[in-house]
């Protein structure tokens, strides 16, 4: 495993070294696709998401600035792209079908624990928006500061998404059976 | 629920408390709040546990293909070296120097043609030794292949030739100054020429198309301006010549023999 710092990768790869890419593949490419799963709710549609964001990345490596840290840039370009496509999959369906319950395959719910995947589901009945505030809070311990820098909204914004989710997420986990959040 | 439980300061204080952003003093209010009020403490506790629920769930491994499908995208968009001296061709030259040796060899056999046969004197073969580094070559191999395979889908097919029962494929394409023509040849026994008489291009390395040898698919002869293939199993060898001056109708002469039977052709270098 290299000890090349991300910026250092980044420098190689401007040099032409395109294959020094996979060593930020290797360190990111969990992260962004646990991001973009627990966004769009799909293992196929995450999996597709984050090899957009790496090519999309790379194909704007040159935009980078290396004063700031890679993978926030890179978590941005995550995040943009998952709501992208969930707001590109609304649209769509609402063209096409009728809203539908997601509905998760084998492979996926032998995956995860029988708790992770009720969290994960009640996860997937908020709002885009609000979910969007839940993972970059909870998952990635971001401040609201960093938040509202990756969402582009102003951080009464991301506080407002943020207390409403929890607030509508707090019924749904207990419907689930959570017992976190059960009373005593 | 009582009207505690709906006290939008109450739940600002908890979600505040939750994030780690409360004053001192604001943790301070919220403490008493909730030990004064048995549904103050619930909805904090409910709070906490969803934030200890979320903190719990179970990160899921991408799926096991997905770094060579990412790393497959971005050859195909590999980015132009910023920098000559960084690029490929002096990529070549630093790992060539570092992985091969040379020793004398012999004579071009004949049928060879005649463009290979005015350099005989000073040929030169490449070989692997045990100081190589696959790592670099391995990287350069990959990088040839992306080019050749942009070529061939940018400008349709190769030159292709056929000769007896054998035939191959030359692949030419310019890269960082260098220009390298790949030769592929399905056939064992066959013998593929390349030559030059523009004495701005210069017979550099050859390479082996899977391994970054040259040995183990074909024995090779080369010089500054010829380089000849003789294939010993299917495969596919990169001739690399070095750039050293404005390439004006420059061509390279290919040519293969099979059975006893010699097609040429020339390919323009642009």
């Amino acid at each position: 495993m290299s000890t090349l710092s991300d910026a250092k990768i980044v420098e190689q790869c401007l040099r032409g070294d395109w294959q020094e890419f996979a060593v930020l593949v290797d360190r990111y490419e969990r992260t962004l696709f646990n991001a973009a799963y627990r966004i769009v709710g799909s293992r196929d549609e995450a999996a597709d998401i984050t090899q957009q964001t790496f090519v999309k990345a790379y194909e704007n490596l040159r935009n980078f600035n290396p004063e700031f840290k890679f993978f926030s840039w890179i978590y941005r370009i995550v995040m943009n792209e998952a709501l992208t496509h969930i707001s590109r999959a609304k649209r769509l369906r609402e063209v096409e079908l009728p809203d539908q319950p997601e509905v998760k395959n084998p492979e996926e719910l032998l995956q995860e624990s029988e708790n992770s995947a009720k969290i994960h589901s009640a996860l997937q009945q908020l709002p885009a928006e609000q979910r969007t505030a839940i993972i970059l809070r909870h998952f990635h311990d971001l401040s609201y500061r960093e938040m509202a820098d990756i969402l582009r909204i102003p951080e009464k914004t991301v506080k407002s998404r943020l207390y409403s989710a929890r607030q509508q997420l707090v019924p749904l986990l207990k419907k689930a059976g959570i017992a976190s959040v059960q009373h005593e | 629920m009582s009207s505690e439980s709906n006290n939008p300061r109450l739940d600002e204080l908890i979600q505040r408390e939750i994030d780690g952003v409360n004053s001192a003093a604001e943790s301070e209010a919220l403490m008493k709040l909730i030990e004064n009020s048995p549904d103050a403490r619930a909805r904090f506790s409910e709070m906490v546990g969803l934030a200890e629920s979320i903190r719990e769930i179970d990160s899921v491994d991408p799926p096991a293909e997905l770094k060579e499908s990412i790393m497959a995208a971005i050859a195909r968009r590999a980015l132009p070296a910023t920098k000559k001296s960084e690029g490929l061709w002096s990529r070549i030259a630093s790992a060539v120097s570092r992985s091969f040796t040379t020793r004398p060899s012999y004579a071009f056999a004949a049928g060879v043609s005649l463009a290979a046969l005015l350099f005989v004197v000073a040929i030169s073969v490449l070989e692997p030794d045990h100081q190589s580094d696959p790592r670099q070559i391995n990287k350069i191999v990959g990088t040839l292949l992306m080019r050749a395979a942009e070529q061939k889908e940018s400008s349709g097919d190769a030159t292709r030739l056929s000769a007896g029962k054998g035939s191959a494929e030359f692949t030419t394409f310019r890269e960082d100054g260098a220009v390298v023509c790949l030769v592929s040849s399905q056939t064992a026994g066959c013998e593929a020429t390349v030559t030059t008489a523009d004495h701005n291009l210069r017979m550099k390395a050859v390479v082996n198309g899977d391994s970054g040898k040259s040995s183990g698919i074909a024995e090779v002869d080369w010089q500054a301006g010829a380089a000849r293939v003789r294939f010993t199993a299917p495969g596919s060898i990169y001739v690399i010549l070095e750039v050293n001056g404005a390439l004006s109708e420059s061509k390279l002469k290919v040519s293969l023999t099979c059975n006893g039977m010699t097609e040429t052709k020339e390919i323009a270098v642009e």
